[in-house]
């Protein structure tokens, strides 16, 4: 899965960013990763999201084991101060991410609705600079 | 003046020595004795144990620690009148290294114990990350340890959860304030029912106050720092302590086949860590009933074997009031008879192996006017070698037999 990038489950169409393509909590957690910018324990991440919203440090903990098992978390066992425990880290950077998405639903609504997906590609080619003007 | 001279003498400053005997005596004594009666109660047994830190104290007060100590020397002999010898007598005062060796003890306890009463907590939870649960975050976890502690009749102590892969679990603090901390390593080894037992051996160390005593014996246990017999009453008083909560965790809804797999498994995990031995070792002043650690050498905690064959058997007895009380009677007199050497070595080292007259060397030891008032009472009447002269005199010259 990681050498194609992220592969997606679904679309939802009506959710915003990242929470498109990912559930919610995991889009948050994420995101937090991202602004952490380096290898984080699942605390650091904990304490982060604890300031912006009522959340549970056993969730965090599950959310990013899910994303670990989606291929959109590495991680690896450290030797944290009181142990070993897990550090995570991205695999890709958010636009990585974002394009491959992107990439696997295409290729699905291509491989399924072929024409319809041709047709209304051209047509928005045709409109786009129309609207424009307008 | 010779090296070994110094050395014995450094080694004999009051209370040194004393301390060291005073302990291994008890803890020696006490052994043979519950051995010899069978006595295998664990409570029992922890508490006489315990009994080798706190009646070193007693030697504080009889050579009450000082940074200084005044050493006569005896020095030139003139022979100006050859009837009456004069001697030359210097008064030199120096730094007495056991005294200051002493001090420093007794402030590293009494610091060690007031940090732990304070701030063990929030301590430990800085050092091994521990988050706090609430009921409605973990309520399977909560719910558990919130049964366990009605079964057991305490309340319930806060629930905390760290991130470690090793499986472990531990208490810190007592009462209100105590907190069970699991691993997330331990929540995903063991089934449920071995979670339980593992809890109940948890809760077992708040509800027979092992926080509180371990926290005095850690205190005691540095205070006498220098005294390896200190070292071996903490861990077999830690040791006895397990087995304690070992049988009352067990004793609830009897779940000693769980307990006993839990800690099977929990063994089984090999620790190819080497945790930084610095917050191993902080951490170590505070918990006291890390259930993970059976599985390292050099730990207080009992190993694996000798843990499982505790926890089916049968310790504690209907006659262990009668035992204890002959255990008490006969330590207590052999403290009493042994007293005088005790506190007072080198008469006995003279006796026995030097046979000496009064001019030895080594003759410098005796009861401080003070320290004899405090202790007096009890020791003096029991005192069995007779009182050594009242000066300090340390030969750094020859004396010449008077004429």
């Amino acid at each position: 899965m990681s050498k194609d990038g992220y592969a997606p489950s679904g679309y939802r169409p009506d959710e915003k960013d990242l929470e498109a393509i990912l559930g919610p909590l995991e889009a948050d957690v994420l995101v937090s990763v991202y602004e952490i910018g380096k290898p984080v324990r699942v605390r650091e991440v904990y304490e982060r999201m604890k300031g912006e919203r009522k959340i549970a440090y056993t969730t965090v903990m599950s959310t990013m084991n899910t994303l670990h098992e989606k291929g959109i978390l590495d991680r690896k066992v450290t030797e944290g101060r009181g142990g070993l425990l897990y550090i995570y880290w991205p695999k890709m950077s958010r636009p990585e991410i974002e394009r491959s998405a992107v990439k696997h639903i295409m290729d699905s609504l291509v491989k399924n609705f072929g024409e319809a997906v041709t047709s209304y590609l051209v047509e928005m080619k045709t409109t786009e600079p129309k609207e424009k003007k307008e | 003046m010779d090296l070994i001279g110094e050395v014995l003498r450094i080694v004999m400053t009051p209370p040194l020595l004393q301390v060291v005997l005073t302990s291994a005596v008890v803890l020696g004594v006490s052994y043979v004795l519950m051995r010899a009666l069978h006595l295998n109660n664990p409570r029992v047994k922890s508490l006489f144990f315990f009994l080798a830190l706190v009646t070193p104290l007693v030697m504080y007060l009889i050579f009450t620690p000082s940074v200084w100590f005044t050493r006569i020397m005896v020095g030139h002999v003139f022979a100006q009148f050859p009837e009456v010898p004069q001697i030359e007598i210097e008064r030199v005062v120096e730094v007495n290294y056991i005294g200051v060796l002493c001090i420093v003890g007794l402030v590293f306890g009494a610091v060690t114990f007031l940090i732990s009463n304070i701030f063990s907590i929030s301590i430990v939870k800085r050092l091994q990350g521990v988050v706090e649960v609430g009921a409605d975050e973990e309520p399977r976890l909560s719910n558990l340890v919130d049964k366990v502690a009605n079964r057991m009749r305490i309340e319930t102590p806060r629930v905390g959860l760290t991130e470690h892969l090793q499986p472990n679990a531990f208490t810190v603090g007592r009462g209100k304030n105590a907190m069970v901390v699991f691993t997330m390593g331990i929540l995903d080894t063991l089934n449920p029912m071995e979670l339980e037992a593992v809890t109940a051996h948890e809760l077992a160390h708040i509800k027979n106050g092992d926080f509180s005593l371990m926290a005095v014996v850690t205190s005691l246990k540095l205070v006498f720092f220098y005294n390896p017999f200190a070292y071996l009453a903490t861990s077999m008083i830690s040791r006895e302590r397990e087995y304690l909560a070992d049988e009352v965790g067990a004793k609830l809804r009897s779940r000693k086949r769980q307990l006993k797999s839990a800690l099977v498994k929990i063994s089984r995990v090999k620790a190819e860590s080497r945790p930084n031995m610095l917050t191993t070792w902080t951490t170590s002043l505070f918990v006291y009933s890390q259930i993970g650690s059976l599985k390292s050498a050099f730990t207080a905690h009992p190993n694996l074997d000798t843990r499982l064959s505790h926890i089916g058997g049968k310790t504690a007895s209907r006659g262990d009031a009668a035992k204890t009380f002959a255990v008490a009677v006969l330590l207590g007199s052999t403290l009493i008879l042994a007293g005088g050497y005790l506190s007072q070595p080198v008469r006995l080292m003279d006796q026995v192996l030097f046979r000496v007259d009064e001019t030895f060397g080594l003759r410098f030891m005796m009861f401080p006017d003070g320290g004899m008032r405090v202790a007096g009472a009890a020791l003096g009447v029991a005192r069995v070698a007779p009182p050594v002269e009242d000066i300090i005199v340390f030969s750094g010259g020859h004396i010449p037999p008077p004429p």
